[in-house]
């Protein structure tokens, strides 16, 4: 029985969708059998973030109505294939589902994957009551922003609230100079605030924009920070203990050899 | 699980206590009403009762049909209402228990969107985070930050206070007197109290004396 995790964050355009294709691949990548669900229903997003847009013929709705079997509606990977989508539908809406129906979709699926990763819409009405309900764990996403801190501890209060204690902090689009210059709330300024365990800090990176419009996501760039940090949340879903990467930038030159040589920061 | 509609006799006649909020409306509710009337009817006949239920869900025109039909139907000689809420506040009088009395104890993070109303004291080993509301009929002491919003006092009781390890709430209330927190202010790093004194919410170190 595989695992089924919601990633989920309450504000909107914080990185929910790149978020679930990116750690959807790298955990393909170290070989587990993973399925990315698209919670977004009537804003489906996470098919042109895979690549994968061209493929679909049926979606999450068609199975939940019985038009196809659970099998015909997921989409095996262009890379990876031991990585699926299951798409939703483009012109319906969220209220289509019931929490019923998903929740045995998710059942479904758990049986035939090692995880199960769900991304959840914005906001805290039924899209996001159907993506939570059969999920095992979550992984709240954040912006170093306050508006985003704001929701997702609004959201962390509707987990605990739902029994889905086990839940985890990814901080997305950090940008270190900025952090440096108290311009911008820094991870420990977060975790303050919304007390939950850290799972993963990712960089702010242009990159992620040009992955994003060529349907790759950036975990499959060797070079990408953001890629690593993705690489990194995803051994640590399995399990695995992996330290936390500096985000400082590395200082290269005579100068900062010489701050090394005395220590100074 | 009959508590939407319950007729008792007390020594000024018949008293209906029905919360108006369990029916679909009031034409469903009379439904009720008659039918439960209805198994004692020579016993309610020239009784004079009295309905006590939220009078702002009730409209005259309504009242009207239903007196008619308890008039007609059953004989009642007089029939009045009266309002359930005002009852219920009369009823809860201030919390006495300020110095020595009953205690919530929360041990989490309060989180937005959260409301958290008790008629005693409230301790939280915790954050009270923005956007959440805290509202005591004593004493509310945080034990961590208090940034949401909180109401100590609520039942009428001056004396009550506010106390926190870092105290930035978006709105302070202490019995019936309200503040918000200066916009620009330095914010202490040792715990505070928040209480009435000459008829205004003051916030002070938690030993005063302690940071002269």
């Amino acid at each position: 029985m595989g695992e089924a995790i919601v990633i989920t964050s309450g504000k909107g355009g914080v990185g929910k969708t790149t978020t679930t294709a990116n750690i959807g691949t790298a955990l393909a990548a170290l070989g587990k059998s993973v399925v990315v669900v698209d919670g977004d229903t009537g804003l489906r997003n996470l098919d042109v973030l895979m690549g994968l847009e061209n493929r679909i013929v049926f979606t999450l709705m068609d199975v939940i109505e019985g038009k196809c079997r659970l099998r015909q509606a997921t989409i095996k990977d262009k890379r990876f294939p031991n990585l699926y989508l299951l798409p939703t539908a483009q012109t319906r809406d969220k209220d289509d589902i019931s929490s019923e129906q998903m929740e045995k979709l998710i059942k479904d699926l758990k049986l035939e994957f090692d995880y199960v990763l769900i991304d959840c819409p914005a906001g805290i009405e039924s899209g996001f009551e159907n993506a939570v309900i059969a999920a095992d764990r979550a992984l709240v996403v954040v912006n170093p922003e306050l508006t985003s801190v704001r929701d997702a501890d609004r959201v962390i209060g509707k987990l605990d609230a739902k029994g889905l204690e086990n839940h985890q902090l990814i901080v997305n689009r950090l940008n270190y100079k900025m952090t440096q210059a108290g311009d911008m709330l820094d991870v420990d300024d977060i975790l303050d605030s919304l007390a939950i365990e850290l799972i993963g800090v990712v960089p702010d990176d242009r990159a992620i924009t040009v992955s994003t419009n060529k349907g790759e996501p950036i975990v499959l760039d060797e070079n990408a920070e953001a890629g690593q940090a993705f690489r990194d949340i995803a051994r640590r879903i399995t399990g695995e203990e992996v330290q936390f990467m500096d985000l400082a930038p590395k200082e290269t030159g005579l100068f900062s050899s010489i701050k090394k040589l005395f220590g100074i920061k | 699980m009959d508590d939407n509609l319950i007729i008792k006799g007390t020594k000024d006649g018949i008293n209906a206590v029905i919360n108006m909020d369990r029916f679909k409306d009031f034409e469903e509710m009379m439904g009720v009403l008659v039918e439960k009337l209805s198994k004692g009817k020579a016993f309610y006949r020239g009784a004079s009762l009295k309905i006590t239920t939220d009078l702002k869900k009730i409209n005259s025109r309504d009242f009207g049909k239903l007196k008619e039909v308890l008039f007609s139907e059953f004989d009642i000689k007089d029939c009045s209402l009266e309002d359930k809420v005002k009852n219920e506040e009369a009823a809860s009088k201030a919390f006495n228990g300020i110095h020595e009395g009953r205690t919530k104890f929360l041990r989490r993070t309060v989180r937005s969107g959260e409301v958290i109303d008790y008629p005693g004291n409230i301790v939280i080993v915790g954050d009270v985070n923005a956007g959440s509301q805290i509202s005591a009929g004593g004493n509310i002491i945080v034990l961590g930050a208090m940034r949401g919003s909180a109401h100590a006092g609520n039942g009428g009781n001056p004396e009550a206070i506010v106390a926190a390890f870092y105290m930035q709430p978006e709105i302070l209330q202490i019995d019936n007197l309200m503040t918000r927190a200066p916009e620009e202010s330095d914010k202490p790093a040792y715990p505070e109290v928040a209480k009435i004194k000459e008829g205004t919410i003051l916030v002070e170190p938690y030993l005063p004396n302690k940071f002269k």
